[in-house]
This record gives structure tokens, C-alpha cells and sequence, in this order.
């Protein structure tokens, strides 16, 4: 199961960004667009071994506070 | 159905722009957005859509009686009449065409597509010709996140009767309340052109996923099959995803490097850039998404 630390430190690194908070979105970082969107996905599929692909409502996040919800959900957050 | 490659033909916009100047002037990181976007290039035009569309058809478009034009715009729809009587005033024999004109974006050629195969297979009209046109450079400006992406266009393809492809099956998948993620803030000349990269992947992404099961739900067989997939070029990013995404056999499928993204008008580019080596024995896919948000595919079988 992924830490939160080690969740907020891998999006920050999909988003070529120092850090992010719960409250950052795509309204919030510019590198949040579709290339980070699409490098979200991937650190996160590699980081629970392809389990986040069966969250299908994973694509369709753009906060990360939504993230953490959706893999709080699916028991692959501690 | 047959493509009538020697009646299709397509023109961009006169000025050609490279995306990396773009980028410095809006001080944009060249890099990353190719990576992410894919274009080198984009085209625009400095011309108004009548000017620009009627130039071409005149040198392009040859009317017989009794034959359909299928016009595809959004960029100019807004006024009574239509786009199209103006555009077409000084096309020759245009008095005689059944000219239907269709106000859609990125999924206009399929929706196009999917109504000239219905009046070929009816023998309502022995030859459709459908063209797309669109102007977006009027309302992007270099600081634009779309400025890096779209070229102006306008593209011609003749379908005729006759055996070459038929339509084996198709999908709409529509999602209406997502509309402003591609959008024209204030709707007309002025405004500024909105696209939300990060929704419109996501959307894409999952919906190319239903667009499979729905391409699939009557038939039996494996898009894996299909030789080749045309996909609309809206960048590099989202096309090599939805390919992913929908299943589609490995493969290059984003082609528009040189070009940009010219909306409606991608597919038909692609089609005729492809022509000769287009196999009348295989399957082809075609699939479109964008502004609607909408996305269509369909899958061709050659005629045996």
C-alpha cells in the first residue's frame, strides 16, 4: 500500500513541480494538463503494480484530493 | 462505397508557422509541448472563411446534377443564412446541389460520413461529397494554450456507389454537459478558443474504452484486426492514448506532426495522405472526438 507522502511526492514528480498540496488541481498547476494528466496515471500505475488501471473513475480526476479519495477507496492507500 | 481520391484534395491555411516560435514568443517550454501536442508546424490563414473556402472549392469542387455536398463548419456558423450559400454563391452549378450543412467540430467528418453512407446505400445520391472547413486562428492568439495546436483547413473527399467499403458497424458516444472543456468563451469572433487538456485526455480515454465495447457489442471479431485506424489529430498525447485505450493494434497513429491539428478536416488529411496505400481487402477504422463533447468511430469492411 502507498503512504501519502510517497502519493502527493509522486504527482508533484508527474507534474514536474517542487510539491503539491491536497488543495492543487489542473486549476492550480499550469503542467497539469494532458501530459499530466497522462504522467499521473502512469507513476500511479507503477506504483501499485497496475491495480489503480481497474479504478476506471481515476482518468476522470483532476484534483489531488480526488486521488487520494478514489485510492483510499480502493484500499491502496494506508 | 469508394473514395473518390481523385475528387478529394485538401488546403492550409498560407501561413506557415513553426510551433517553436510560437513558444518563445509566449515564453512556452518547446519541449514539453511537443512532447505533449506533437506539432511542428501550424497553418493560418489570414483570410475570412468565405474568402478562403471559396477559393478552394472553386479550384476543387465540381458539382453534377444530382449529386450531395455535405458542408461541415463551426467557425463561421454564425449568422442567417448559414455559412454555406455564401461560401457556395459563386461555385458553379451549385444551383442544383443538395447542399446540407452540418455545424460540428472534430467528430463533423464522421457525422458527415455516417449520413452519406445512408444516402448512398438508399440510392438517394449516386456521389456525396463532404467538406469540412474550419478557421480557429480567429480566435487563438500566440498566448493561447491552443495556439501550439491548430491549423486552419478546408478538405474535400467523394464518396461515390459502388462496391469498396461498407459501413460494418459505428458508435456515438456523447457527453453534452461537458461542453465548455472545448470551447469559444463568448461564442463568436473575438473570443477566445478554451481547451482543457487534462479533461479532454481523461474523457477521451474513457470513452475510447466504451467506444470499444460499443464497436464490439454486435460483432464478433477483434479491433486488433482492423489494418488501419485513422484517428482525428487532435496531439500527439491524446491520440496515442485513445489508440491504447480502444485497443487498436500497435502502431503510429499520430501522423499530424507537420500539419497540426486541423479539426474536422484531420481525418479526410489523413485519408488522402494515405491513399495509395489504403488496401481495399481490409477493415479500416475511423474514430473522431472533440468539441461536444462528442466521439464517433466506425469500422469500414472492404467489399469482397
Amino acid at each position: 500500500m502507498l503512504s501519502g507522502e510517497i502519493l502527493m511526492a509522486a504527482i508533484a514528480d508527474a507534474l514536474e513541480v517542487e510539491s503539491v498540496t491536497m488543495e492543487d488541481s489542473d486549476s492550480t498547476v499550469d503542467t497539469w494538463d494532458s501530459l499530466g494528466q497522462l504522467s499521473i496515471q502512469t507513476k500511479l500505475s507503477v506504483l501499485t503494480a497496475g491495480a489503480s488501471e481497474d479504478i476506471e473513475e481515476l482518468a476522470v480526476v483532476y484534483s489531488v484530493e480526488h486521488i487520494f479519495n478514489l485510492l483510499g477507496e480502493a484500499g491502496l492507500l494506508e | 462505397m469508394i473514395f473518390d481520391f481523385q475528387a478529394s484534395a485538401f488546403a492550409l491555411g498560407e501561413n506557415q508557422i513553426p510551433v517553436s516560435t510560437i513558444c518563445e514568443d509566449s515564453g512556452r517550454d518547446y519541449s514539453r509541448t511537443l512532447a505533449k501536442a506533437g506539432f511542428e508546424w501550424v497553418y493560418r490563414t489570414g483570410k475570412s472563411e468565405v474568402d478562403f473556402f471559396s477559393s478552394f472549392l472553386l479550384s476543387h469542387l465540381f458539382l453534377n446534377p444530382g449529386e450531395t455536398v455535405i458542408f461541415v463548419n463551426q467557425s463561421g456558423a454564425s449568422s442567417i443564412p448559414g455559412l454555406a450559400p455564401r461560401v457556395f454563391a459563386n461555385v458553379p452549378r451549385a444551383e442544383h446541389a443538395n447542399l446540407i450543412e452540418i455545424s460540428d467540430g472534430c467528430t463533423g467528418f464522421l457525422r458527415a460520413f455516417l449520413v452519406a453512407d445512408s444516402l448512398l446505400s438508399s440510392g438517394s445520391s449516386k456521389a456525396v461529397t463532404i467538406i469540412c472547413g474550419e478557421i480557429y486562428s480567429k480566435f487563438i492568439d500566440n498566448y493561447s494554450t491552443s495556439a501550439p495546436i491548430f491549423s486552419d483547413a478546408i478538405s474535400q473527399i467523394r464518396l461515390t456507389a459502388g462496391r469498396g467499403f461498407s459501413l460494418r458497424n459505428y458508435g456515438v458516444l456523447n457527453s453534452f454537459q461537458d461542453h465548455e472543456f472545448i470551447s469559444v468563451a463568448g461564442g463568436q469572433d473575438g473570443s477566445t478558443f478554451r481547451m482543457d487538456g487534462a479533461k479532454v485526455l481523461g474523457w477521451t480515454s474513457r470513452s475510447a474504452r466504451k467506444m470499444a465495447t460499443l464497436l464490439l457489442a454486435a460483432e464478433e471479431y477483434d479491433l486488433k484486426g482492423i489494418a488501419s485506424w485513422f484517428f482525428h489529430q487532435g496531439s500527439k498525447v491524446v491520440v496515442e492514448n485513445v489508440a491504447a485505450a480502444l485497443g487498436a493494434r500497435e502502431g503510429t497513429y499520430f501522423s499530424a506532426g507537420q500539419i497540426g491539428n486541423t479539426s474536422s478536416s484531420s481525418i479526410p488529411i489523413g485519408l488522402i495522405q494515405s491513399q495509395s496505400t489504403l488496401n481495399a481487402n481490409e477493415s479500416i477504422g475511423l474514430l473522431a472526438f472533440g468539441v461536444g463533447l462528442s466521439m464517433i468511430g466506425l469500422v469500414l469492411e472492404a467489399d469482397q
